[in-house]
């Protein structure tokens, strides 16, 4: 042990009990939200299972959906995600895809596969965006509409596909993500339930390192990715959807709903003025933007979040895209936190104010600085000798399989809803819960400091990772 | 402070670690026993299913076959006996089975009571099984029952009792839903898509709809009689709803008789395409759509294009989009009527003018006409100059690129030769 300075000891002492105190505020929370979400769920299971999806799927007063794909360099997913989105079970669909000025072949693929022929088109001009270069219609399928535009970044093509819209009701998704076939007609469905109220809706959706296996005719169901960073991220997602947002959304203040997959009604994102290109990335500031636009009217509104497994999108394969990635969402949260921050603790914005806002602000913003200067504080106070070692490890064990929880509840949440995970993929991500906080949490506090600082930098990049290597596409290339 | 950290905190972190390992442990253990023993009972239902859809059973007495499925499902929980007699993918017999064992499980009487008005969430997933369960076993008090079930606030419940009443399917029920479509809090859409399934025709009971004082009532009226044959004079009572005060119903009138199209609908649409509702005038562009495509007669869907033309100019995107979409229904013969409005003042019309008219195959028709040295009309020819113009660039350039997918020779040199080089800028 080396000897410390008094005034050091001291600091650290305090520093020690803070950081207790912060895990934890953070456990009780976990606690709070594992409640509610275990309410949630079962109040989702029963419901879902008492649903009449036939008459739904077959009537003709089920209400239309135009599903926007914007996509930037995406020749290899574009076609298969577009064929899932051409494949949804659901009365009335439209497939407004835009490609946002790529630099690649993702166009021609399309063009190619869909058959497609150019075509003038008067749309409204109801959001401005970057010129339209061409409008695509297929001949293979009269729902699809390809958009060729120049390059403005994912919420400047959501607007430009917004104007080509038809009907009411918008479902966002990403250029990269596979859908599961009923995967508007579980939004839609509980959507219109409520069509008055709700005008925003999100659903889980997994990640996997080969997305494009959802369209594979012998696909049976999600699996592991038999991959530590990509099944870790798909927990990590799992926890987001089952545990968490499940939970704000029974409390009404579901913040996120997510780019991959986000169903909008279409006169409330043209009222609140389409998805902003000013920040990183455009979902969760829509999500805010939206809470206070119809707070600030006292209008009544519901932002659901639903359990089912609906898609599953690409997540990186290597560590330093993933904290590019991650990176990009600290930049995005802490953009959006700052911008919003009128309504933290504010009554008049209810629980959006009162729990949602505070919730992003403790632990998605500052999340990083507290997790480096735990970390910090407890090696200190090691190598001191303030803390023994069987404290130490103690702490590290109780916060290991603590932060396993969570992780544990999501797994079983998800589970008794859908059975679709195998048994051998269960105990595998079962068994990742407690290696979290030792191999996942750690690129995740890399890529929270980053974000912070590319923050303060005011970054605003996308920084698209690079498609990850598929096995298939390799086998057919040797 | 270190008599804090070593007294009260170190103390506690060692208890810590050791309750919530052991709790993420029996946690994480019980997740995997409650999967596995969820497969085994999915293994054993499979095979009574398997053995339920034996075709061979159905050969069986009646007595045979219940002793049999009495003796496959005995063992069987009462919850998924419940859920089993609601499970469109066995057999309705099987169905009925399930429903008469749960019945003499938990009796009819603690059955009808469990489908009363509930209080708490766990009395509401009882009335939803409840509900289902009474669907076979049909007691008198069924309805009565249901309707209470539609009326209640909780749309679970309503939904589950909208779903039961269209199983029922008869005249009772659907006047229970027709009744709903007011007093329910379930969306009305959800139950007509209900209504919509039922196999018997609801001609009769919707019809004295059609005069009710309630604007809502002769809305679903009319609309949930647009899958229905023009029988009895149905659409000669549906015909004054075309003037109704309320809009909604004027809508859902003409879209109704478009759909059945009875004589006379050609003039009543025609009337309603200056309805000041945007959506009464779109849906006046759809009834007289559906009368044009339908008819042989040329003249008339001439006719009927002349008509519609105007509202290219309309102010309401959707009315310009239904006047468009149903131009390009009517067919490339009335290419003239729409090339008029290529002369309008209105830009809107002109260039949905223009869009109709590549839409129709106009453009790339003259394009190949004077490629290959066919001389077409200088009418022609002036169209296509004109739309090409009212375009603009990426109609140009759209023409060009369609040009190259189904190759007409010199079509850059072409546009070039009709001053729209701004075609290739």
């Amino acid at each position: 042990m080396m000897p410390a300075p008094a005034g050091v000891l001291t600091f650290l002492h305090w520093a020690i009990i803070v950081t207790f105190v912060y895990s934890g505020a953070l456990a009780a929370y976990a606690l709070m939200m594992g409640v509610l979400a275990v309410i949630e769920a079962g109040f989702r299971r029963r419901q879902d299972h008492a649903e009449d999806y036939e008459s739904v799927l077959e009537s003709a007063h089920s209400i239309p959906v135009s599903i926007i794909a914007p996509s930037y360099n995406e020749e290899l997913m574009a076609v298969p995600v577009l064929k899932s989105l051409l494949g949804q079970a659901y009365p009335t669909t439209e497939v407004i895809a835009v490609d946002d000025g790529s630099t690649d072949g993702t166009l021609a693929a399309m063009i190619k596969e869909f058959d497609l022929e150019a075509r003038q088109v008067f749309y409204r001009n109801s959001l401005p965006t970057k010129p339209v270069r061409m409008v695509y219609r297929s001949r293979k399928d009269p729902r699809l509409t390809v958009v060729s535009k120049e390059n403005g970044g994912k919420a400047d093509a959501l607007n430009c596909g917004i104007n080509f819209a038809r009907f009411r009701y918008l479902c966002c998704v990403d250029g990269d993500t596979m859908f599961t076939p009923d995967a508007v007609l579980k939004a839609m469905t509980m959507i219109s339930r409520d069509p008055a109220r709700i005008v925003g809706a999100a659903s889980f959706f997994g990640i996997s390192l080969t997305p494009e296996t959802v369209g594979d005719s012998g696909y049976a169901g999600p699996t592991t990715n038999d991959h530590l960073l990509g099944d870790f991220q798909l927990l990590d997602m799992m926890r987001a959807f089952v545990d968490y947002r499940a939970a704000w959304s029974k409390l009404e203040c579901m913040m996120c709903v997510s780019g991959g997959y986000g169903m909008w009604r279409r006169d409330i994102v043209i009222e609140v003025g389409g998805f902003s290109p000013n920040f990183t990335c455009e979902d969760i500031e829509m999500t805010f933007r939206v809470h206070e636009h119809m707070l600030r009217a006292k209008r009544p509104y519901r932002i659901i979040s639903l359990p089912n497994l609906i898609a599953q999108t690409e997540g990186p394969q290597k560590i330093p895209q993933l904290v590019s990635q991650r990176a990009r969402w600290q930049r995005v949260t802490m953009e959006t936190i700052w911008e919003y921050r009128r309504m933290f603790l504010r009554p008049s914005y209810r629980t959006v104010g009162m729990l949602g806002v505070p919730y992003y602000t403790l632990f998605e913003c500052f999340a990083p600085l507290f997790q480096v200067a735990s970390v910090v504080t407890l090696v200190l106070a090691f190598v001191y000798g303030v803390l023994g070692w069987q404290s130490y490890l103690a702490f590290l064990g109780m916060m290991a399989f603590g932060t396993a929880l969570p992780t544990t509840l999501a797994i079983s949440l998800h589970d008794r809803g859908y059975r679709d995970f195998r048994v051998r993929d269960l105990i595998r991500m079962l068994l990742l819960g407690p290696l979290d906080l030792f191999l996942y949490r750690p690129i995740l506090m890399w890529a929270g400091l980053v974000g912070v600082w590319e923050f303060m930098r005011g970054d605003k990049r996308w920084n698209k990772f690079e498609r990850n290597v598929r096995p298939r596409a390799a086998a057919v290339e040797a | 402070m270190r008599t804090l950290l070593e007294v009260q905190v170190e103390p506690l972190l060692a208890v810590g670690f050791v309750v919530v390992s052991v709790v993420w442990l029996a946690f994480s253990s019980w997740v995997v026993i409650d999967r596995l023993m969820y497969d085994r009972r999915r293994r054993q239902l499979g095979l009574i299913h398997r053995s339920l859809s034996d075709p061979r059973l159905a050969d069986l007495s009646h007595g045979e076959r219940s002793g049999f499925v009495k003796q496959l499902l005995g063992g069987m929980p009462t919850h998924v006996l419940y859920r089993l007699a609601g499970d469109d993918a066995i057999p309705a017999w099987v169905r009925e089975e399930c429903a008469r064992m749960s019945l003499s499980a938990i009796g009819l009487p603690q059955m009808l009571r469990d489908a009363t008005p509930h209080r708490g969430a766990r009395r509401k997933w009882r009335r939803i099984s409840a509900l289902h369960v009474l669907l076979h076993a049909r007691p008198t008090a069924i309805h009565a029952l249901l309707r209470a079930a539609l009326a209640d606030p909780d749309p679970d419940v309503a939904s589950a009792a909208a779903t039961v009443l269209q199983r029922i399917g008869d005249e009772r029920a659907a006047s229970i839903l027709i009744e709903g479509l007011r007093t329910s809090r379930l969306p009305a859409s959800r139950i007509a898509a209900r209504l919509e399934r039922f196999t018997i025709s609801l001609g009769d009971v919707l019809r004295p709809m059609l005069g009710d004082q309630r604007a809502e009532s002769r809305y679903w009226a009319a609309t949930l009689l647009r899958n229905h044959v023009d029988e009895g004079g149905l659409a000669a009572a549906i015909m004054p709803l075309v003037d109704d005060p309320d809009a909604p119903v004027r809508k859902a009138a003409l879209l109704t008789l478009g759909a059945m199209l009875p004589h006379g609908v050609a003039r009543v649409a025609t009337r309603r395409l200056s309805d000041p509702a945007p959506f009464v005038r779109s849906a006046a562009i759809l009834a007289l759509a559906q009368v044009g495509e339908r008819s042989p007669d040329r003249a008339r869907r001439k006719a009927i294009a002349s008509s519609i033309t105007p509202l290219l100019a309309d102010r309401e995107w959707g009315v310009r989009a239904a006047a468009k979409d149903a131009l390009v229904r009517l067919g490339p013969g009335t290419w003239r009527e729409v090339a008029a409005q290529l002369s309008s003042p209105d830009g809107f019309a002109r260039n949905g003018a223009a869009e109709v008219l590549q839409n129709l195959g106009v453009l790339d028709w003259t394009l190949r006409g004077i490629a290959s040295g066919a001389q077409p009309t200088d009418e022609a020819v002036d169209v296509l100059r004109r739309a090409l113009r009212e375009g603009g660039v990426v109609m140009s350039k759209a023409a060009a690129l369609r040009s190259k997918d189904e190759p007409i020779p010199g079509v850059e040199q072409l546009l070039r030769t009709l001053q729209l080089e701004g075609a290739f800028a």
